[in-house]
């Protein structure tokens, strides 16, 4: 009789923890749920945030169009136009513009376009990034940017002049594999990028193969631009030459064509479309360099909006080299006039 | 006998289990409650806002420049006066609204508090 009511005893226990253990879970996989839930929030939120700091919005009136019309540093839309003073708004509208690099496109035209032009209004746009950009032309309250760093660095080696090794990283993929161009199955590193800002990249990359670094600047005008180099390396036993070249790309490059585009870098090695030699520099062992390089951009920007690749290409004397070096470039628009 | 002997057995068991597991679970709800509300409890109001004046009104130009829809927006003047907005706004969308001349420096989006840029 004991045995039975304890046995009885058991069962019930027994029903009683399988109910605890029953609240323990939902508990344990609501608390997962939430906290997956906060780490894709966690995500978006990095990826709005880079886009909003990479896009910048340029204006221009032209008088015989009665018209003005903007471009962007990236991808993007407006999405409301206001036409303002300091006491009231003559023009407010959601809109749906859809503007991309390199090409200039209509917002405002007719009288409307001359109230900004002629009379000291201001035309406000804000953009699906959530930035709002104004300008007019007596006050130039525009964003004035005449060169920024878009975000996208290529990563490219050769063989025999072709490529061999290549990676592109971005804002939204900022760490991406280097791998072999044909095989896409030999990987050799990781190029690891981090925008900081529109005037400065840091970039993290396998140095045995690193026959070219290519970042990218939007240029409005002939500039003169200089930069602050960071140059750093590990492991090396000799010292390592990098050259700074750039590139201007060809009429109507996009952002877009660059982050896919393959073969303007591979110009380099051809004479038709040749990088131009900015500077070269020796860095020695186990260094860490900063640098301030300037020059001038003045030929070929004959519009508003121009790609341009500043190329830093590294090469290592032969010799024996330990495992996986890796180089460090932090790459900084310091001035543009 | 043998049945109310098991009955009681039964009683007393459930008494001690059954406060001690609501505590427990309770205990743990507590827990996960103040982690989840360590690790950004909700959402980011992915909004921007901006205020013109317009004569003797206000223009203001709300925008959802996230991937979610944001849902009941409210706009907060410096004496403290809520006004509600708008029900929702759809990702990538904008919402304008003429209110009174005030200085509306908030918007509110559930527990979240979003500033609000006067242009003019």
């Amino acid at each position: 009789m004991l045995k039975s009511r304890v046995g009885e005893a058991g069962l019930y226990t027994s029903i009683v923890m399988a109910l605890i253990l029953v609240a323990y879970a939902s508990l344990y996989i609501n608390s997962l749920n939430s906290m997956s839930q906060q780490q894709n929030y966690l995500t978006e939120s990095q990826q709005i945030e880079s886009l909003k700091k990479a896009e910048n919005i340029f204006f221009k009136y032209v008088p015989r169009e009665e018209a003005i019309y903007a471009t962007s540093t990236i991808a993007t839309s407006i999405k409301t136009i206001v036409i303002y003073n300091a006491a009231s708004v003559v023009y407010s509208s959601l809109v749906e513009v859809e503007l991309a690099p390199s090409s200039w496109v209509k917002i405002v035209e007719g009288a409307l376009a001359r109230l900004v032009a002629e009379d000291n209004y201001i035309l406000g746009v804000i953009t699906e990034n959530g930035n709002l950009a104004t300008w007019s032309p007596q006050k130039e309250t525009s964003i004035e940017l005449s060169a920024t760093l878009l975000p996208a660095v290529r990563y490219q080696s050769f063989v025999n002049g072709h490529p061999k090794y290549v990676s592109l990283a971005t804002n939204t993929t900022p760490s991406e594999l280097v791998c072999d161009v044909d095989l896409n199955t030999e990987c050799v590193g990781t190029l690891d990028v981090t925008f900081v800002n529109d005037r400065r990249i840091v970039v993290n990359a396998p140095a045995l193969y690193a026959d070219l670094i290519g970042a990218y600047v939007w240029v409005e005008e002939p500039v003169n631009i200089t930069l602050s180099i960071i140059f750093a390396e590990n492991n090396f036993n000799v010292p390592a030459n990098i050259t700074l070249y750039y590139l201007l790309l060809p009429p109507n490059s996009r952002v877009v064509d660059v982050i896919t585009y393959r073969h303007h870098v591979s110009y380099a090695t051809h004479a038709t479309q040749p990088l131009k030699k900015v500077i070269i520099r020796e860095y020695l062992r186990k260094s860490v360099v900063v640098d301030l390089v300037s020059f001038t951009i003045s030929e070929s920007i004959t519009r508003a909006g121009t790609l341009v690749v500043l190329a830093l290409a590294l090469s290592l004397p032969p010799g024996q080299y330990p495992q996986n070096p890796t180089i460090l470039l932090d790459i900084e628009l310091v001035e543009v006039s | 006998m043998k049945g109310l002997s098991s009955l009681v057995v039964a009683l007393l068991l459930l008494s001690v289990v059954v406060p001690a597991s609501a505590i427990l679970v309770s205990r743990v709800r507590e827990y996960t409650n103040a982690v989840r509300s360590q690790v950004t409890p909700t959402q980011p109001a992915t909004l921007a806002a901006y205020l013109l004046k317009n004569n003797d009104k206000d223009l203001l130009i709300v925008c959802n420049y996230g991937l979610r829809i944001i849902e009941d927006i409210q706009v907060l003047d410096d004496l403290g006066n809520r006004a509600k907005l708008v029900n929702s706004l759809a990702p990538k969308t904008c919402y304008l609204a003429t209110l009174p001349a005030r200085n509306w420096h908030s918007l509110i989006v559930g527990n979240q508090v979003v500033n609000v840029l006067r242009v003019s």
